[in-house]
């Protein structure tokens, strides 16, 4: 008797938990469509990342590299010196497109690995070399078949950049080859990015494969390369302390600061939403207010501007920064640290986000 | 004379076979999936395959991963004599090379511990030695007179007390201040989980956390002793079936919840399955029979009450290494930690070459998997290890005089991050894994 009772009594208390918290839960919902504001924010994030972000780049971007087809063209015509500068101007502007660009290399477009098609470094001189002085044909159809590391963005830049002859014809035609290669992964990322964007806006789930755990680890891998290969490699820091400029991204451009430059604004958008003019601007500065932690959230901001400030006090290149003054890019290094700290592990912390794509079998 | 003539009285008291074939049936079967599920998801080649370098445990340094065809294969035979335990199939020698293959898998690499893996290892080990296949197996038909429908009490009791043991300690894992007073992790864990059918919306809220926090110790403190209970073994299981489930749906536990569910079978008694299957019609012959004779009787209850010693102890070593085991990780492993923190961390090496006066900066992602980057961070035995092997690594001929500091940084619980291992001590002077826990800096609140 005293057995069913107790049943009793447990069902009836099951029953009345399971009615009160669905009619909790039901006059707290708002929104039809999303069953709490985090997952409204999510969505509003995730799409303003999309729409004012990635969209209108990949769209500058497969325009940009059209131009710049037409300005390879132009220099194979006419391999003159203003024609050059022409071109070198044009791949500046692309980088600085596919700088902001990079940072999102996750979901269908990093399983795609078009990222490595369209730049790929360190270029491999000996390779583009050995290419010129054989007798294939070069044209673009070819050079679709060459690796990653022997064309894209990168293996532009040392056949514009380079002090070798670029007016011989078949490095003239590599030029041209490279430029139509790089425009049709242009429209092919557009393209990607097109078809990938429904299913991107809308993994709102908290998993590994949820669309917000995913951009945070690909601010997490930016910040490292920028860390390890864009300033450490260079700064010696696996050679004993040695500098090599060359080890620099884009050192034959002495583009390089202008490119960490890029990065580190798209990685404050990201963060911050603030991509164009638009009503409801979220960010994970959103996410860290919704819950209670706007002091967390304003450190990261402080913590930006001081990477900003590190950056600006470099006045020259960075190449020549870290011939001449390297404790100021040691100083940009530490900065990008201490803002990887932020994001790596206490954001995470806070968000309770899944960091590094990893997953296992629990606990 | 009289307690220990009681004891085994108690212990050697037959009891129906039932219970103990229900739960090597539900093991076996479950395991096999498990592991099949482990080669699905890639994991042969994540674990074992891809690392350069494994972060062996203490004492088994000497356990090293073979080939991936080996590997392959290791998991694949554990998958299968997984399945035999199901199917009561040459069960000793399937209960051996399980308990062997799982426990030599594990043992390869500390970064992907997990409690329920040891939990695994350990029921692997009872089953060995219980004659859970002497009834609803195959080998009985081949084996005559091996066939019996009672066992001796311990044979059951000692999956019951194991079962004991995970719940109990997992309540005392959470008798502390984080989770009892702050309610940390569960209120990042809730916020981050606001998405979850019907009562999500609940999750914003600090009280439901706080509700999570309390009433999840309180289940884990007391589900063991309910299903022990026959009166209360009803609502017990019932419990168990809604907490499970609802972890399961919440957070990444993977395998864990399905164990505890299949584990927690052991309580069922036969007469209570006997009157669940009449329900649906199906009989069941429980008649009683006496259990095959047990030659090393006066052997079981010294080994039984050392074993029982060993699981007390154990998971309450940390008591004495460390104040804040959280922290410091100092004896967490094999203490029924489960889930009761959110710690993320960073890591940074730096290499002095003390004749050339050269630094090399080392980024852990360079050498290590993700998941073992991310574990290392935060868990000191595992930062001593990196250092040795970069000392190994950076110093082949053994010429150099090299010195290791780590730059660490650690979030507990949602605490800002904080340094978490001295950067001033050069980690090769610790001649020992455990002297690297005498420089954990102090946990700020």
């Amino acid at each position: 008797m005293k057995v069913n009772n107790t049943k009793n009594i447990f069902y009836i208390f099951f029953a009345c938990f399971i009615c009160i918290t669905i009619f909790i839960a039901c006059e707290q919902e708002g929104n039809s469509e999303f069953t709490s504001e985090v997952q409204l924010y999510k969505n509003a994030q995730l799409s303003n990342i999309y729409d004012n972000e990635i969209y209108p780049l990949t769209i500058e971007f497969t325009t940009e590299t059209n131009v710049l087809v037409s300005l390879a063209k132009t220099y194979k015509g006419q391999p003159t010196a203003a024609n050059l500068e022409t071109l070198q101007l044009q791949w500046k502007s692309i980088q600085l497109i596919w700088k902001q660009l990079e940072l999102y290399d996750l979901g269908d477009i990093a399983n795609s690995f078009i990222t490595f098609e369209i730049n790929r470094w360190p270029t491999n001189p000996e390779n583009i070399e050995e290419i010129i002085a054989s007798d294939d044909v070069i044209n673009a159809d070819y050079i679709a078949t060459k690796g990653s590391s022997s064309k894209g963005i990168s293996g532009l830049e040392y056949l514009i950049f380079s002090n070798k002859n670029t007016a011989k014809t078949r490095r003239l035609d590599y030029i041209v080859a490279v430029s139509k290669n790089l425009e049709l992964k242009a429209n092919q990322l557009a393209s990607i990015w097109a078809d990938y964007a429904p299913s991107f806006t809308t993994a709102l789930n908290n998993g590994i494969d949820g669309s917000q755990n995913q951009v945070i680890n690909a601010m997490v891998t930016l910040i490292e390369e920028i860390i390890i290969s864009k300033l450490g490699n260079a700064l010696g820091d696996t050679n004993g302390g040695t500098i090599e400029v060359n080890r620099l991204e884009a050192y034959r451009s002495s583009f390089s600061k202008e490119i960490i430059a890029t990065h580190l604004s798209a990685l404050k958008k990201c963060y911050s939403g603030e991509f164009a003019q638009t009503p409801f601007r979220v960010g994970f500065d959103d996410f860290l207010t919704l819950i209670g932690s706007e002091a967390f959230s304003e450190k990261i901001n402080t913590q930006f501007k001081d990477c900003e400030n590190k950056l600006n006090a470099i006045p020259s290149s960075l190449k020549e920064e870290i011939e001449n003054n390297p404790e100021n890019v040691i100083a940009l290094k530490d900065a990008m640290r201490e803002l990887l700290i932020l994001i790596k592990v206490d954001m995470a912390n806070i968000l309770g986000s899944t960091i590094t794509f990893n997953d296992n079998d629990g606990d | 004379m009289m307690g220990i003539k009681n004891i085994q009285a108690y212990l050697f008291k037959p009891v129906s076979i039932l219970p103990l074939a229900i739960f090597r049936i539900a093991f076996g079967f479950l395991l096999c999936f498990s592991q099949l599920r482990f080669i699905a998801k890639g994991w042969v080649d994540d674990c074992y395959i891809n690392p350069s370098f494994h972060f062996t445990y203490q004492y088994f340094n000497w356990v090293h991963p073979f080939t991936s065809e080996t590997m392959y294969l290791i998991v694949a035979l554990c998958a299968i004599s997984a399945f035999c335990i199901g199917l009561g199939l040459f069960y000793r020698f399937s209960t051996i090379l399980f308990f062997i293959s799982f426990t030599y898998l594990e043992l390869i690499e500390k970064s992907w511990y997990l409690n329920h893996y040891y939990f695994v290892s350990l029921v692997a080990f009872l089953l060995i030695w219980l004659p859970a296949n002497n009834k609803y197996a195959i080998d009985p038909l081949f084996k005559k007179g091996s066939r019996t429908n009672m066992v001796p009490r311990w044979t059951v009791d000692i999956l019951k007390f194991q079962l004991v043991i995970v719940y109990f300690f997992g309540g005392i894992a959470k008798l502390k201040p984080d989770w009892l007073l702050h309610a940390q992790p569960l209120k990042i864990w809730l916020k981050a989980r606001t998405d979850f059918p019907i009562i999500g919306s609940l999750f914003d809220a600090d009280i439901t956390a706080f509700l999570f926090s309390w009433s999840g110790t309180l289940y884990d403190l007391c589900i063991p002793f309910l299903l022990w209970t026959k009166r209360t073994r009803p609502i017990a299981y019932i419990l168990v079936i809604l907490f499970h489930i609802l972890t399961y749906m919440l957070f990444n536990i993977g395998m864990f919840p399905w164990l505890m569910m299949a584990g927690s079978l052991i309580f069922i008694t036969a007469s209570e399955w006997k009157n669940l299957l009449q329900k649906l019609k199906i009989n069941i012959n429980l008649t009683p029979s006496i259990p095959s004779p047990i030659k090393t009787k006066a052997l079981i209850v010294p080994l039984i009450l050392l074993y029982g010693v060993l699981q007390i102890t154990i998971p309450l070593r940390h008591y004495f290494l460390s104040d804040n085991v959280l922290w410091s990780e100092n004896g967490i492993r094999f203490a029924w930690h489960v889930m009761v923190m959110e710690k993320n961390g960073f890591t940074e090496f730096k290499i002095i070459d003390q004749n050339t006066k050269k630094k090399f900066t080392v980024y852990p992602s360079q050498h290590l998997t993700p998941i073992q980057e991310k574990q290392m961070s935060f868990q000191p035995d595992m930062i001593w290890q990196f250092a040795q092997y970069l000392e190994k690594k950076h110093n082949t001929d053994g010429s150099k005089k090299l010195a290791i500091y780590v730059n660490s940084k650690v979030s507990l619980n949602g605490r800002p991050s904080q340094t978490y291992i001295d950067s001033n001590i050069n980690l090769l002077h610790l001649t020992s894994v455990n002297s690297i826990y005498d420089y954990i800096e102090e946990l700020q609140p």
